[in-house]
């Protein structure tokens, strides 16, 4: 029972140091309309897009997905923040079980990850896109695994380093590339084939189909096969995180 | 109540611990003194279960440090010598995360809570970011809430590291408070002599991984047995070799532009040591009674809180920690 409370109280953690950060929230929700708007428009404009349709509705479950992975990421390896601190230590030292703190600490980062998803969710009369409340139950769903498996991954990557500063490097190296490569800004099945190969094996990509699939109706994959992947992407990614703490 | 064997650390080639083994009384204050990187941190942070050690054993409340760091880790209480509160978190919210990774009981926890604000005088500040609190505030808010779960040991490392001395006094009337009061068995690290003699019932002196000395603060000073003359000057060697065979000088010992003698009767020996230095030598001159830090210099030769310590090797341990 105690270690129920020890989670709630590691997520509980996470959401008010959310909440008091402002600027990150706004800065989130600033660059999604920014792509959404500004680089919809202008793509949805030219040739490419208008063979795609509404090239809007189709560009926004991915800046979904983007919203999603950069704030995962980055509760993720908020962690390395809470050990430059010296808090990490006071928990890790406690006489409570470290998968107790690892869970919490993935749920709250998902909590927070799933909440800037809904916000964007809610701007989707923006684009044009009929949304109701099924599909935005179904999304939200989706959106929890992917925000699940992002936020563990992002603790994983952060138990490997040492210092805050390797953040701009990760968003380079990892989260600007796993955006590029989802499928979220062009549909996969006009790219080449190792542009396809990479975008394959990005779990990012399952996610944004998965969206896509629920709100806009069209997808690369059967909806089956992406919930297969994020489950267990997300899986994994906890175990190991999992794994990776239980070792310090 | 706390045991160590033969306990040794090593980072790379320098060996942090090298052979510690010392016992510690229940309601004890024990307070480990040492220049930076004499082994401190590293022995406390063993004690803690915060790293392995790499030989011998060490047990606290009958706890291993290995084998029931779980169980230890429940009876004791921490202090880092580095900051450790969520700066974005109030200070009753700090407390509230202890409370219950300390498995204080749902009912009690806002009482105990309430308590340790008021004894530490935060409960007026409980609702203000810990960003916005001084250095004694900060380190106050962490004594409170080592205590959340009413531990029987106390470790603090360095606890009045940086604080201006009304804090400090603060700190100190509050562990021997709490000493006093619950009990509460305190073992801490420092290189305050002043705080060492203040505080400690024993003091353990600690260099270079190893333990040099140990007793009461009077008997580690009685060993000097004597005065303390300390003569400024610009050529040590020089004068030293002076007092080759003085014999109303027990002992000499030189560090960078002074030099201290040991005399039986300081009063009577300033002259005869001005003397035979040669007037023109001596820059300045000073007696005073043994301290703590004579009694350091007695055993290295060097000062406590020279430079020559090597703060490397507590570095390295933060890297190489269990849990960071």
């Amino acid at each position: 029972m105690s270690e129920l409370e020890v989670i709630y109280i590691v997520w509980q953690r996470e959401l008010k140091r959310y909440t008091r950060e402002r600027v990150l929230v706004l800065s989130t929700i600033f660059m999604s309309l920014l792509w959404l708007v500004i680089f919809g428009i202008g793509v949805g404009s030219m040739q490419f897009g208008r063979m795609i349709g509404n090239y809007q509705a189709f560009l926004f479950p991915g800046i979904i997905g983007m919203a999603l992975l950069v704030t995962s990421i980055r509760s993720g390896i908020s962690i390395i923040r809470d050990a430059e601190q010296g808090f990490l230590r006071v928990v890790l030292l406690a006489p409570v079980s470290r998968p107790a703190i690892v869970l919490g600490k993935a749920l709250g980062g998902s909590t927070v990850a799933l909440f800037q998803g809904v916000v964007i969710l809610l701007l989707s009369f923006i684009v044009d896109v009929s949304m109701n409340p099924a599909i935005f139950l179904y999304s939200i769903g989706i959106m929890a695994l992917m925000a699940l498996g992002l936020v563990s991954m992002g603790l994983l990557i952060a138990s490997f380093q040492k210092s805050f500063e390797g953040f701009n490097l990760i968003m380079s190296l990892l989260i600007m590339p796993m955006f590029f490569l989802s499928g979220s800004l062009f549909p996969i099945r006009i790219l080449p084939g190792w542009m396809k190969t990479l975008t394959y094996i990005n779990p990012l990509t399952y996610g944004v189909d998965a969206l896509r699939t629920v709100i806009i109706g069209t997808s690369a994959f059967p909806i089956l096969t992406d919930l297969a992947v994020l489950a267990g992407f997300s899986f994994f990614m906890l175990a190991a995180a999992f794994l990776t703490f239980e070792r310090r | 109540m706390i045991k160590i064997k033969e306990i040794s650390k090593a980072f790379g080639d320098i060996n942090a611990v090298d052979g510690i083994s010392l016992e510690i009384a229940r309601g004890e204050i024990f307070g480990f003194l040492g220049p930076n990187g004499a082994g401190k941190t590293t022995l406390l942070s063993i004690l803690s279960t915060h790293i392995l050690q790499d030989g011998g054993s060490a047990s606290v409340m009958g706890f291993d440090t290995q084998k029931d760091a779980k169980k230890l880790r429940k009876s004791i209480g921490i202090v880092f010598q580095e900051p450790s509160l969520d700066e974005k978190l109030t200070g009753r919210e700090n407390m509230e995360i202890s409370a219950v990774l300390y498995k204080v009981p749902k009912n009690k926890r806002k009482e105990k809570i309430d308590e340790l604000l008021d004894v530490v005088d935060l409960k007026d500040r409980a609702g203000s970011l810990v960003r916005t609190y001084s250095a004694g505030m900060r380190r106050r808010l962490e004594i409170a809430r080592a205590l959340i779960h009413g531990p029987k040991i106390l470790f603090l490392d360095e606890p009045t590291l940086g604080l201006d001395p009304k804090a400090r006094e603060w700190v100190w009337e509050h562990l021997l408070g709490l000493n006093k009061n619950e009990g509460t068995t305190i073992v801490l690290s420092t290189n305050y002599m002043e705080e060492a003699e203040r505080l400690c019932g024993r003091v353990g002196i600690v260099d270079r991984g190893k333990m040099i000395a140990v007793g009461t603060p009077g008997e580690l000073k009685s060993e000097l047995a004597g005065d303390v003359i300390t003569v400024k000057t610009k050529r040590p060697e020089e004068v030293a070799q002076k007092f080759k065979n003085a014999d109303f000088v027990k002992e000499t010992k030189k560090v960078s532009g002074k030099i201290f003698f040991i005399v039986e009767n300081g009063e009577s020996a300033i002259p005869r040591v001005v003397e035979l230095a040669g007037g023109d030598m001596v820059e300045s001159i000073e007696l005073h009674r043994p301290t703590l830090s004579d009694v350091f210099l007695h055993y290295t030769g060097r000062e406590i809180n020279g430079s020559e310590g090597t703060k490397g090797g507590r570095r390295k341990m933060k890297r190489r920690g269990r849990g960071i």
